[in-house]
């Protein structure tokens, strides 16, 4: 499925917090989005998601295979939501309902839209579980969020991203609230599963070296902007802007360097 | 020299009841761990959410009370309870927290904030000074102190939070995440802050993470730890390069890294 | 700084207004202590029952009383019963909840447990039972409302208290080196504030509304102290003959009530400086 956004502008009031921005995701790839906090990132993937909070006012054109999803109403944007686009958010105890049980969360897309009947939600729900590499997936499903650990709680999350085999998925920070070890592993199934899948990906991070883990393209943000797109190898070895240049300098400064001759 | 020398430190929590008559069940967050920490160097503990990286600094502290086991700073043993008790303590040490957006008050400008060790210590002379001179330190004008929290960037704010952590000239500075919620571009300069620190003052640090990029680039020495115990601690570049623990190895595998 | 929030409360028309009547209140509460339009406990069978005249403003009742000058004296009464009982339910509330929230462990389950019983106590029919017995006074409506409001503001604000103290900021003020009693004055009771100034402002309002309440049953306060609660009651048989004079200490009881609500309300907004700083950015 093939995402092109074209001079997208969301504005608060008179505050301009993205600025005509163009980009497009051909079907298959893999897009990062990267920029520092207050960049217009998140208000982005909301955007296409039709999710932004009601003061803010977005003009230009998301077009979804060709079909333009801003201003479309809410009736048909939640049909394509769940369906044909799937999210994942940065929290995934508070985007999980806590009084619902992770087989009901895994299959509501699928309930949502009437894909299935609540005996098939269930078997899809274990099929999901299985997916994800939930634990024991025949408990899994009966257990509630808090029962499980963050990283299960956000393999949950991409498990009900996924149900309705979407087109297009959307993941918000998907492994900054999670420990180092446990992002190499949601990270890597978010490799193995979009792969699988062909579903398109845009994948939203502060973390350049999370990004280039999962992307092959990335988009660079500044204060709304787009400042430079390419390929992630490509940007980092060349930054060609020098927002881009300063934001790979500052992560090859911070992040870890294995030592030469090391495997 | 040792600053600071922990034997035996565990640490119970006790849960809430499960069940309506039955006893609290009990979650060990340190399970006898020793500690040294040499005056002058800048030691990392590193170790995944629950590994008791923590618990054990405030232990270190002296804000949390061992169910067992010794801390002692300076060869003075550390004895948490009233204010006026570890107010020596308090002198040698500050504390800069991870989240600067919750670490400070949001009802105090920057500069009662800083001047907080002052007067909670009672240090003499002239705070408004010494307020200004901290700002100077970690690199903001003076003027910031009679701004609100929410007026700041996160970076504006953590450099706060440091000056407020060595404003009374402590020995030893602790810095709990310090770095985890600020952007990377910030990330470096708090980084570079950090160490000129080291280098003006002769600080000691303790930093608790579990971000290898810091570790790797300020700590002279590292400890891991798993499940309230330490499984492995060295040199920062001779255990980066060869870990021994199955742990260790599994961190520095997992940790993400530029291409 | 304290120039500011004063300036920002002012700025507010609810807070305008919630200070000019309680201003305007106090005032009327003081200069009744020396002067009244008239004597206000002066009968006259000769003017009952007056509409509004040049002499009686608000008209004269069944015994020819000045009701402006009642209401006016009236006004000190309102005063006296909302401001202690602000107080006490104040020191009730803020010591429970923080003993409640940050006390000794073992003090913390009981003292949840006494919170939730003293709630269930009924205590205006308490207090009606005692002015049975003692005799109507405004000591008992002032205890009464004042603890049982105080209860319901250490239930609400004991898990806002525990919020706050559980910050980052409470940590780094330990880690500082600030006692307990300091950093329940310096960090804990001002991030509390919002919560505790809106219930302390209820709790008003409702000490306004128990006195008149209980007074109109002629439980509040004794005959030889000028009420609105009272002079309800003395007013209400004749309600349908004369209607206009209802409409006195009625309204008098209306706008005190709001104007305490009101006033809480702009003092909450204008003692956070996230609200007063965004304010003044947008204007700029």
């Amino acid at each position: 499925m093939t995402l092109d956004v074209t001079e997208l502008t969301i504005r608060f009031g008179d505050r301009v917090v993205v600025d005509r921005l163009t980009f497009s995701v051909p079907d298959g790839a893999r897009l990062g989005i990267v920029g520092e906090s207050g960049s217009g990132k998140s208000l982005t993937t909301l955007a296409v998601l039709g999710l932004l909070p009601d003061r803010a006012e977005a003009t230009g054109s998301v077009r979804l295979d060709g079909e333009e999803l801003l201003g479309l109403p809410e009736r048909r944007l939640a049909r394509i939501r769940g369906r044909r686009i799937g999210a994942v958010f940065q929290d995934p105890l508070t985007s999980l309902d806590p009084l619902r049980t992770v087989g009901d969360q895994l299959a509501e897309p699928l309930r949502l839209h009437g894909l299935a009947s609540r005996r098939e939600a269930r078997a899809e729900a274990l099929r999901l579980a299985a997916l994800v590499r939930l634990p024991e997936p025949e408990q899994a499903v009966r257990l509630y969020p808090h029962q499980l650990s963050g990283g299960q709680r956000q393999r949950v999350g991409i498990g009900a991203a996924l149900a309705a085999s979407p087109g297009l998925l959307l993941a918000d920070e998907p492994t900054t609230a999670l420990d180092v070890t446990i992002q190499a592993e949601v990270l890597d199934l978010f490799d193995r599963l979009v792969a699988e899948t062909g579903a398109s990906l845009v994948f939203v991070t502060h973390d350049l070296a999370v990004l280039a883990r999962v992307c092959t393209d990335v988009l660079v943000l500044a204060d709304g902007r787009a400042v430079e797109t390419g390929s992630v190898e490509r940007l980092l070895a060349a930054p060609q802007h020098l927002v881009t240049a300063a934001l790979v300098a500052a992560a090859r400064a911070t992040s870890w360097t294995p030592a030469e001759g090391e495997a | 020299m040792t600053l600071i020398e922990a034997r035996g430190l565990v640490r119970d929590h006790r849960m809430p009841r499960t069940a309506l008559l039955g006893p609290r069940p009990v979650r060990h967050a340190l399970r006898g761990v020793d500690l040294d920490v040499v005056e002058g160097e800048t030691l990392a503990i590193i170790g995944e959410s629950g590994s008791g990286k923590s618990t054990l600094v405030r232990l270190l502290l002296g804000l949390d009370a061992p169910t067992a086991g010794t801390v002692r700073f300076d060869g003075r043993p550390v004895e948490p309870g009233s204010a006026a008790g570890t107010r020596w303590l308090r002198r040698a040490t500050g504390v800069v927290l991870q989240d600067p957006s919750s670490s400070l008050d949001p009802r105090m400008t920057v500069g009662r904030t800083i001047a907080e060790p002052l007067r909670a210590q009672g240090v003499d002379g002239d705070h408004r000074a010494l307020v200004a001179a901290g700002l100077r330190d970690v690199g903001l004008d003076p003027a910031f102190a009679a701004r609100y929290p929410h007026e700041l960037s996160g970076g504006q704010r953590q450099r706060v939070a440091i000056a407020r952590a060595i404003v009374h000239g402590p020995r030893l500075l602790v810095g709990d995440e310090p770095l985890s919620a600020l952007d990377v571009t910030v990330r470096a300069q708090v980084l570079e802050l950090l160490r000129r620190l080291r280098a003006d003052r002769g600080l000691t640090i303790v930093l608790v993470s579990h971000d290898l990029g810091l570790v790797q680039h300020v700590a002279d020495r590292v400890v891991v730890m798993q499940e309230g115990a330490i499984v492995e601690q060295g040199a920062t570049a001779a255990m980066l390069a060869a870990p021994q623990h199955p742990y260790t190895r599994a961190l520095l595998a997992a940790a993400p890294r530029l291409p | 700084m304290s120039a500011t929030w004063l300036r920002e409360l002012l700025r507010r028309p609810a807070g305008a207004f919630g200070a000019a009547v309680l201003v305007l209140l106090v005032l009327c509460a003081l200069v009744s202590l020396v002067w009244t339009p008239q004597d206000p406990f002066a009968t006259d069978p000769f003017h009952r029952w007056q509409g509004p005249t040049a002499a009686h403003p608000f008209g004269t009742d069944g015994t020819g009383r000045d009701i402006l000058s009642y209401v006016f004296a009236g006004t000190r009464t309102t005063v006296l019963v909302a401001v202690l009982s602000a107080a006490v339910a104040a020191v009730v509330g803020v010591v429970l909840a923080a003993l409640g929230a940050l006390g000794p462990r073992r003090l913390r389950e009981p003292l949840a447990v006494l919170i939730d019983v003293l709630i269930a106590f009924p205590v205006l029919l308490i207090a009606i039972m005692l002015s049975a017995v003692l005799g109507p006074s405004l000591g008992v409506v002032v205890i009464a409302t004042g603890i049982g409001f105080g209860v319901n503001i250490a239930r609400v604000s004991r898990g806002e208290i525990r919020r706050v103290a559980r910050t980052g900021y409470v940590l780094a003020a330990r880690a500082a080196g600030l006692g307990p009693v300091r950093t329940l004055t310096d960090h804990v009771l001002p991030n509390t504030a919002p919560v505790l100034i809106v219930q302390l402002s209820l709790s008003a309002a409702v000490a306004v509304l128990a006195e008149a309440g209980l007074s109109f049953l002629g439980y509040g306060a004794p005959p030889s102290t000028p009420s609105w609660g009272r002079l309800l009651n003395d007013l209400q048989d004749y309600v349908t003959l004369y209607p206009l004079t209802v409409i006195w200490p009625g309204l008098a009881i209306t706008v005190t009530v709001l104007a305490f609500n009101l006033f809480g309300d702009a003092l909450r907004e204008a003692t956070d400086p996230r609200l007063v700083r965004s304010r003044s950015e947008r204007t700029r």
